[in-house]
């Protein structure tokens, strides 16, 4: 098999400010004044990621475990190119669909037909490709009767809907999912795991996080779990590997939260 | 269904495709590299071609956008020049009485208003443009170069439809277009490039730092006095004159005005200097936007 995605090294650091989040113009010039002990005081480094290294061959379907925090979001944004390691290097084979977030771009006065192809044209398709499945992605998406209504009057969950069925239509040789499966109600739920599956069916790579173990149980062939920026357990039995998330979950927090 | 199985088939066909040439030399250009360098220019230009159908969508969505929910909606772009025409032309004309030469004086003020405008309503909406979309840079991938581009391109259709009020106010006071009028995209295309510099140095900082949006709200209102619109550039004295050359909306306007009116000679020194500026300032808009693009994403 051939690897498709390969992170030697990879680490992320962040820089925690105490004060506020932002800083301003007036903040940096008084740095540059004030003496470095005192900087230092106000923000802390923090590695998101530390040293991750791992090879994912094309074709399989990887479920990222981990507790909220322990950087997950993390390496997918770095995959998705949307931000930069501080130390590694990943090398990918082919175009990454990335679903941090359905609906990303979508603007409230566009009406949905609109937002649609917009939305395509963000994730990277290509005009031909977008026509050609227009009709698909409506159909899948099911809102057919408010297609040509601005979507600020959508609601949460159909805006969802449409957002899904554009991002999962996507060509992209990764497919990258971000707790994103829990939206919508149960029917659509089964929609979409239908779709993944096909998706993994069809040869195609995917990243799957999710906090309901059920669906990485059905979908994923591998499991990669991480803690505290670090790769804790990289294994390909997946019941194993989720039952040793679930453990030191609940051996860290005594079963505060799974 | 069926659709569904000959696309999931089609695209079996295509990842097959893809693994078999993979080591083939012409397919490694699909290998994506990650690490902390920034993005070099060769990568930077790649990148934005293959974002074409993306700025598209963007600059039709600008447009589209702009006047959506308003009762007047596309009849604004011609209502904000010529309401603005009114006002200098009544204060000027017969409060401090410029002399305009043998140009009527509101088509003296309109020449320079109306790519003030465009310049004046770019700059602002490009200098956000990274701030206004950080929700999108936070959650997906692609080239951001593209947001200031698309944010500075979808406000020169209210400039074309500007420049027509323009020459229908011409067709009005009887003044005939002469043959220079064809040069004007040239001039237009050199103030589309400056605005470009400008939005791509500011751009990445204001994602940074607020405080630059709140310096140009101010800073552009300055600028407009700074720059040959309601008064002609000859009644100044003649240090005043080279010092107001240095900024390239003075030869820019300048340049604009020759080509709709011509009844002066074009300022060659004025015009070089601007393109001179525009170039440098391009350059360096390229390299901060490339060197803060790795930065502002995760900080905006």
């Amino acid at each position: 098999m051939q690897p498709i995605i390969i992170a030697e090294g990879v680490s992320k650091k962040y820089t925690v400010n105490d004060e506020n989040s932002f800083r301003t113009l007036r903040d940096s010039i008084a740095d540059t004044f004030s003496a470095k002990s005192k900087r230092n005081r106000l923000s802390k480094t923090f590695w998101a990621l530390d040293d991750i290294s791992f090879t994912i061959n094309a074709g399989e379907s990887i479920g990222i475990l981990g507790r909220n925090g322990a950087g997950k979001s993390t390496l997918l944004k770095i995959i998705s190119r949307i931000t930069k390691p501080t130390k590694g290097c990943l090398t990918l084979r082919g175009r990454v669909a990335s679903l941090l977030e359905v609906g990303v771009g979508f603007h409230p006065e566009l009406t949905g037909r609109e937002n649609l192809f917009l939305n395509a044209a963000i994730l990277g398709e290509s005009r031909k490709n977008i026509q050609r499945k227009a009709d698909e992605i409506i159909h899948f998406s099911g809102v057919e009767r408010f297609l040509d209504t601005p979507i600020k009057r959508f609601s949460s969950g159909m805006r969802t809907r449409l957002g899904f069925a554009i991002a999962s239509h996507s060509d992209g040789e990764i497919l990258i999912v971000d707790e994103i499966i829990a939206v919508g109600d149960f029917e659509f739920q089964k929609k979409c795991t239908h779709k993944i599956n096909e998706v993994i069916k069809s040869g195609r790579t995917i990243l799957l996080v999710n906090h309901d173990m059920n669906p990485v149980k059905k979908l994923c062939s591998r499991i990669i779990h991480i803690a505290h920026g670090q790769l804790v357990n990289d294994t390909t039995d997946v019941n194993k590997g989720i039952k040793k998330y679930l453990q030191t979950t609940i051996s860290n927090d005594e079963g505060k939260n799974t | 269904m069926v659709l569904l199985l000959v696309s999931s088939s089609y695209i079996r066909a295509i990842t097959r495709r893809q693994i078999s040439h993979r080591y083939s030399p012409r397919n490694t250009n699909r290998k994506t590299v990650i690490d902390q360098k920034p993005l070099g220019l060769r990568e930077t230009i790649g990148d934005l071609w293959r974002a074409r159908e993306i700025l598209s969508k963007l600059v039709k969505k600008d447009i589209r956008v702009q006047y959506k929910q308003t009762a007047l909606g596309f009849l604004w772009v011609l209502f904000r020049p010529m309401m603005t025409v009114l006002v200098f032309a009544t204060i000027f004309r017969y409060i401090v009485r410029f002399p305009a030469g043998e140009t009527p004086y509101a088509i003296f003020v309109m020449c320079g208003i109306v790519p003030w405008l465009y310049f004046a309503e770019a700059l602002r909406k490009g200098v956000t443009s990274i701030y206004d979309n950080s929700h999108i840079i936070t959650c997906i991938y692609f080239p951001r170069i593209v947001l200031p581009i698309g944010v500075i391109t979808a406000p020169l259709l209210d400039l074309m439809i500007g420049v027509c009020a323009l020459l229908i106010m011409m067709s009005i006071y009887n003044i005939e277009p002469k043959a220079q009028l064809l040069s004007l995209p040239l001039f237009i295309s050199l103030m589309y490039l400056f605005t470009l510099g400008v939005v791509l140095c500011f751009a990445p900082l204001q994602a940074l730092y607020r405080d630059i949006n709140i310096i140009f709200t101010f800073l552009l209102t300055i600028w407009m006095y700074l720059t040959p619109i309601i008064y002609p550039l000859d009644i100044l004295p003649q240090k005043l004159q080279t010092l107001l050359a240095i900024n390239p909306m003075t030869g820019i306007v300048q340049g604009i005005r020759w080509s709709v009116v011509g009844d002066n000679p074009l300022d060659w020194k004025n015009l070089i200097v601007a393109t001179a500026i525009t170039i440098i300032t391009l350059i360096i808009g390229l390299y901060a936007f490339r060197r803060l693009e790795t930065k502002f994403v995760d900080q905006v």
